[in-house]
Formats: structure tokens, C-alpha cells, sequence
């Protein structure tokens, strides 16, 4: 183990007390140990790496029921009458004292939702394969009776939890996108062992190319370890990828034309995600275990990069815990930067102009990942136990007041908007499921705006869902099917104009691309398995074959300010819309 | 232990599987020597490894995450096994650098 973490309660019965709950006030090295009274579920989660759970249940041993047809008592697991869920039912600090009331019943839809998402995370073999093509997918659950609510007993929970979401077949055949795309996506398909490195430091990069549809290479830099490789971004001319080491220390320079390692530069602990500044090319990744944005110079000869400085993501006003930001944006200009900021709830907007932080601006529960709109008007921080997106001000501490404004300027918050809103209104009842047609979140992850600025599609977890807001007026319009653990969003150029969304998925192990349309008619065009033996690689992959799909870039990049950065070679390839998405189009590229 | 054991065993006759539900490995087996009481009922050993992040070590199911406990009973997180010496994920990565050549 060599990262940060942190052991949180995330889901307790309602009549556990505060001591039976466990949280940590920054991300940690040590052992931690609660003794647990109350009988039901308990799940604790790691605040930096989310997907980390463990799951206790409490079990009073006189609970017992009978197999049908017989009168022998067999055990049957306390889940607890109710439950509480950190961010949705208890919405203060860990250890506070929580409201019995508002807990949830556990025999729920949202009881089962977060069962399922339990075994399905915690499970490999149970992960959606899509190389067993025609066959059935079935996580794996316990066959074992539990009791719910009221006492109910569920003679079986394996029977209940596939009753209720699952049964979809693999499908036969890929079915690939009509239409091309531009360039390649790399993916950082997390999860993968390789031979080399073993179990001990999983991950690999994935290249697809969007021509063919087919992964074009694997990089698992066997001589080095790339712990659990994160997120990625490219140099303006696209010749370098810069990879994070979210379980580890180190940024890592690759050759994008053959995925040659060429530096590993160690930058602090948890480095989450990375990305240029606009006029500057400096590298930035954000410090998911510390206080602080790295920032790095890039040698303009080799590519190479210096570790300039650390730039913290405190209120200079107000220093408080440290932030441990996850999934930064940079703005269109290079002028400004938000953070998700996961330990301290909020987000805070730098200023370059001004080296300083304007504004440290409450979000929702553990927010992971940010976004700007193309002329970093808007940021969007999607709140991953909030189940939300937060819109706030951009703008720079120098920009003449713009209409997105609310009173407090960059960095204010606008409004939030759920996804998996509880309220008589909302879009999603406790205890049936998904509302009659609402669209549907659940655990949000990248939130990025597409290129021309029109709508933000977000990858949730909880729910295997991409949502769709469109950004005219900020409002959820549409929820598409994902995979298990649907996480990573971004956006890259479809031949002759228009752009696709790509999604990547923890527990699955493809590549989804989606057009996005208008939002109303977004639909899913096709998808590439990045499970592939016969791709050029420089180590052998050896087990959980392309899942873990995370973090993703595609190449060339086509966000507004980055676009027309591009070599003319790129340029080339792209409609005169794509190369300036929310300016006059460009009819000829101009010379590199 | 009663209890845990035979939840523990039904459980994973139940999902096919070996192993228990999540007890302290380190707990001496039925019939050995007097047991010394063990400081918890179940321990996570916190890794780096891909679905195995909180693992008791006992497949249930699949899962490596999950234990089952009584009332009043124990549960530990440990991110350091430092009284035993470095976690399994350095001891790996010593013995990889002892047998590998330094990066570029």
C-alpha cells in the first residue's frame, strides 16, 4: 500500500451511535479500528479513492428463518431497519450525531441500488466482461437470506438483486460508430495487471483509434510502476502524454507517437489529474492527498518536465483542513483554475493574474471533478456523494462583470442541481427506484462541457448513467445507459463536424461513445472492448483485461482555447467549426 | 466465535466459495492452543490491488470486502502492518526493484 487514504463510515444502521462511526480529518498512512453494536449494514469507504469499500454486518446470531418447506432454522444476515447513507441522509460531519427520522428503509430500491453496487465493486469476477459475447451478465451475489425492514425476511439476496436490475446479454458483435472520429482516445484502463508489475501496482493506458475502432496499443510501463494510473492530458503539440499516478507519487511523460516512456517526475502524494495551461503549456495536477495543485514547467526542447511550485487550495482568508483536491479544470485562456476540493466539501477558484484564490465556495458532499464551459464563464463540480452538480461563477478577479454573475463574482455558486433528487418533485423515490421517465444520477464523476459549450455530460456510478444538462439554463434533460461504474467523460472530434462523448467505466470494460445531438435525441453510436490480447504492448496484460476505465484523452484536443494550439497537422483533420468551437469558423489552418 | 464461524460458513457454502466471513486471520485455529483474544473480530487489510482495496483475505461471494461481526465485536483497518514488518505491497516492490533495472 503505498498512497493516502482515509477509513469513512458511509453507510450505517440508523440506531448506530456516533462512536460506531469512523472518518479522519486528512487522508492517512495509519490503522484505524470502531467497535460496532448496533446489528445491520455498515460501509466504510475511502474518501480519496472512492471506490474503496468494506462492508460489515452486525448479526444478532438469534436471527434465524427456514428454508421453504422445512422447519430448520438457517441464518439469515441483519441489514438493519434502517439505514443512513453519508451525503444523502446525514448531511453533517461523520461522527455527528444523525437523525433517526430521515434514515432510509433498507428493504428500498436505494437499499438494494447500494447492495448491488457493493458486490459489483468489490467483485472482479463479477465485473461486466464484454468479450463473453452472447452470454448473460451476472454479477456475483451471496445466495443467502437477509432481513430487512419490519423483519421481512428476503429468502434470497443473490434472487433479489438480480430480479431487480439485472438479466442484459452481451451483445454478439461490437457495433462501431457510423461515423468516424478524429485522432485516438487514450484510456487509462486502471484496473489492469500486467506481468511485470504484478497485482501489486495495476494499470495500463489503452490507445484506441477512432478510424477503426480498434485499440491500437497497451502500455503498462513495466519499468516503472504506474500505480493505478489515473488521468491524462497532452502537450499543445500532442507529441507528449503527461499520466498521473493516483496510488503513488509520480507524473510520467510519454511519447504519444509510439507510448515510449520518456520522464517520471515524483510531484507528491495521490496526484489525481492533470492538465496544461493554455498560455503558458506549465503542467498541473492536483494533489489528491495534500492542500495543493502542482505546477510544472515544460521544457520546450525535450518536452520534459521541472517541478515549479505547489499552489494551495486554501482560502488565504480563511486557512482551514487541508482540500486534497481530485479532478481540476483550467480555463480556455490559462487565466484561472477550479478545484473539486474532496476533504473539505467545496471548490476553490484561482486566479493566475492575481497568483491567488478568489473564492473557497461550499458544493455538496466529496466533490471530485470540475469543469469549465469554453469561455470559463461557468464551472460545473460534480458532488460525488452530494449525487449533484454545482454551478459557479468563472470570470477572472479583472473580468468586467458578466452575465453568468451572481453577486460574490468568480467562484460563487449559482445553483446546484440534483440527480438523484429525493424530494416529493424529484426524480428518484426511495423506496420504488427511478422515477416514470426522469432522468437519473447517481455518484457523478467527470462532468466535462462539450467543445461548443452547449451541454455537460456526466458519468455516475451509482446509477451506470451518463447525465446530460444542458448549460442554456442548467437543467438535467436526459439519462443515457452506461456500464458499472460508469466514470470517465471527455470529448473528442467527429470526422466532418460535431463531437462525440466518450465514456469509460470502472467495472466494465468499454469504451462507450456517444453523440450527444441536441441532447433530446443523444444516443449511444457504438463502443470498442479494450480487452485486446493481439494489441502491440510493451508488457502482456494478465488479468482484469481492459477494465477500470477511468480517466481518458482524447487526441487532438478540441476544448476552446487548446484547439487552436494545434499543430497544423491536426488542424487539418478538424471541420473550420471544430478548430474554434464558440468563434467564427476557420476555413484554413495556419502554418505550425 | 461460535456464531461467526457457522455465519461465516454458511455464508460461503451458501455463494460456493471458500474461506470465512472476514475473521482476524491471524485468530489460532479450533482445538489449538488456548486462544488469546483476538483485538478484533475482523481486519481490512487496506492494498492498492484492483477490487481488493479493504481485504479480509476470505473470498465471500467474490468479494474480499466483506465481513460479518457480532454486536459489541471489533473491526480493524490496517494500513501499516508495521508490527509484523512492510505490507505485502512493499515487500513486492522491493523485490521487484532487487530484480529490475533502474528506469531510464
Amino acid at each position: 500500500m503505498e498512497s493516502l487514504h482515509t477509513v469513512t463510515s458511509l453507510i450505517w444502521p440508523s440506531d448506530a451511535t456516533p462512536a460506531e462511526r469512523i472518518d479522519q480529518a486528512i487522508a492517512n498512512k495509519a490503522d484505524h479500528e470502531v467497535t460496532l453494536n448496533a446489528k445491520g449494514l455498515y460501509v466504510f469507504v475511502c474518501k480519496v479513492h472512492p471506490y474503496m469499500l468494506a462492508g460489515v454486518i452486525v448479526d444478532d446470531e438469534k436471527t434465524t428463518t427456514t428454508k421453504p418447506g422445512s422447519s430448520e432454522p438457517i441464518a439469515a444476515f441483519d441489514i438493519g431497519e434502517r439505514l443512513h447513507l453519508l451525503g444523502v441522509t446525514h448531511t453533517k460531519g461523520v461522527t455527528e450525531a444523525a437523525d433517526a427520522g430521515s434514515a432510509f428503509p433498507s428493504n428500498s430500491d436505494l437499499g438494494l441500488r447500494l447492495l448491488r453496487a457493493f458486490f459489483v465493486v468489490t467483485s472482479p469476477s463479477g465485473w461486466k466482461d464484454y468479450t463473453k459475447l452472447n452470454t448473460v451478465y451476472h454479477p456475483v451475489y451471496p445466495d443467502v437470506p437477509v432481513v430487512v425492514t419490519g423483519g421481512a425476511v428476503v429468502p434470497s439476496l443473490k434472487a433479489a438483486l438480480e430480479k431487480a436490475f439485472d438479466g442484459d446479454k452481451i451483445p454478439a458483435s461490437q457495433t462501431k460508430p457510423a461515423t468516424a472520429g478524429v485522432g485516438e482516445v487514450w484510456v487509462d484502463t486502471q484496473y489492469e495487471i500486467s506481468a511485470k508489475k504484478g497485482d501489486a501496482y495495476p494499470s495500463s493506458i489503452t490507445v484506441v483509434d477512432t478510424e477503426t475502432w480498434k485499440v491500437k496499443r497497451k502500455i503498462a510501463l513495466p519499468d516503472q510502476k504506474m500505480n493505478n494510473g489515473h488521468n491524462m492530458w497532452s502537450s499543445h503539440d500532442q507529441n507528449h502524454i503527461y499520466q498521473t499516478e493516483w496510488h503513488g507519487k509520480s507524473l510520467y511523460v510519454l511519447n504519444r507517437a509510439d507510448g515510449k516512456f520518456l520522464q517520471e517526475i515524483e510531484v507528491g502524494e495521490d496526484p489525481a489529474h492533470v492538465m496544461t495551461r493554455v498560455d503558458t503549456q506549465q503542467v498541473h495536477s492536483g494533489l489528491n492527498g495534500e492542500d495543493s495543485v502542482v505546477e510544472l514547467d515544460r521544457d520546450s526542447a525535450t518536452g520534459l518536465l521541472t517541478k515549479k511550485r505547489n499552489i494551495s487550495m486554501q482560502d488565504p482568508a480563511k486557512p482551514g483542513n487541508l482540500t486534497q483536491p481530485h479532478a481540476h479544470w483550467m480555463g480556455h485562456d490559462g487565466k484561472t483554475m477550479a478545484t473539486p476540493n474532496a476533504n473539505t466539501n467545496d471548490s476553490s477558484f484561482f486566479d493566475f493574474p492575481t497568483d491567488k484564490v478568489v473564492k473557497k465556495e461550499s458544493t455538496g458532499f466529496l466533490p471530485i471533478a470540475a469543469a469549465m464551459d469554453p469561455r470559463s464563464t461557468k464551472t460545473y463540480v460534480s458532488n460525488y456523494l452530494g449525487h449533484s452538480i454545482s454551478v459557479l461563477c468563472g470570470g477572472t478577479a479583472a473580468t468586467p462583470p458578466i452575465p453568468e454573475w451572481v453577486s460574490g463574482g468568480p467562484g460563487t455558486k449559482i445553483k446546484d442541481i440534483p440527480l438523484l433528487d429525493t424530494s416529493a418533485n424529484g426524480n428518484y423515490d426511495v423506496i420504488n427506484g427511478p422515477k416514470a421517465g426522469a432522468a437519473i444520477g447517481g455518484l457523478p464523476i467527470q462532468t466535462p462541457v462539450s467543445p461548443d459549450g452547449k451541454f455537460v455530460v456526466t458519468g455516475n456510478t451509482l446509477t451506470g448513467t451518463i447525465t446530460i444538462i444542458r448549460t442554456s439554463d442548467d437543467t438535467l434533460v436526459k439519462s443515457l445507459t452506461c456500464d458499472p461504474g460508469c466514470h470517465g467523460v471527455d470529448f473528442g472530434a467527429k470526422k466532418g463536424g460535431g463531437y462525440y462523448a466518450y465514456v469509460t467505466s470502472k467495472f466494465a470494460n468499454r469504451l462507450l461513445v456517444y453523440d450527444i445531438g441536441n441532447g433530446d435525441d443523444a444516443k449511444l453510436v457504438g463502443w470498442v472492448v479494450l480487452a485486446d490480447d493481439a494489441a502491440p504492448n510493451d508488457d502482456s496484460i494478465t488479468g482484469n483485461k481492459g477494465m477500470g476505465g477511468q480517466g481518458l484523452l482524447p487526441v487532438p484536443n478540441v476544448y476552446n482555447g487548446w484547439v487552436q494550439k494545434l499543430p497544423k497537422s491536426f488542424c487539418d483533420q478538424l471541420s473550420p467549426a471544430q478548430r474554434n468551437p464558440v468563434g467564427p469558423p476557420v476555413d484554413t489552418c495556419p502554418e505550425s | 466465535m461460535k456464531r461467526c464461524v457457522t455465519l461465516g460458513a454458511a455464508l460461503c457454502l451458501a455463494a460456493g466459495v471458500a474461506g470465512c466471513s472476514g475473521d482476524d486471520p491471524s485468530a489460532p485455529a479450533a482445538g489449538g492452543p488456548a486462544p488469546t483474544p483476538s483485538p478484533a473480530a475482523a481486519t481490512f487489510d487496506v492494498t492498492d490491488e484492483a477490487g481488493y482495496w479493504f481485504d479480509t483475505g476470505n473470498p465471500v461471494a467474490g468479494t474480499r470486502s466483506l465481513a460479518i461481526i457480532k454486536p459489541g465485536e471489533k473491526v480493524r483497518f490496517l494500513q501499516t502492518r508495521s508490527e509484523n514488518g512492510p505490507t505485502r505491497m512493499v515487500l513486492v516492490r522491493l523485490v521487484w526493484r532487487a530484480s529490475t533495472p533502474s528506469p531510464a
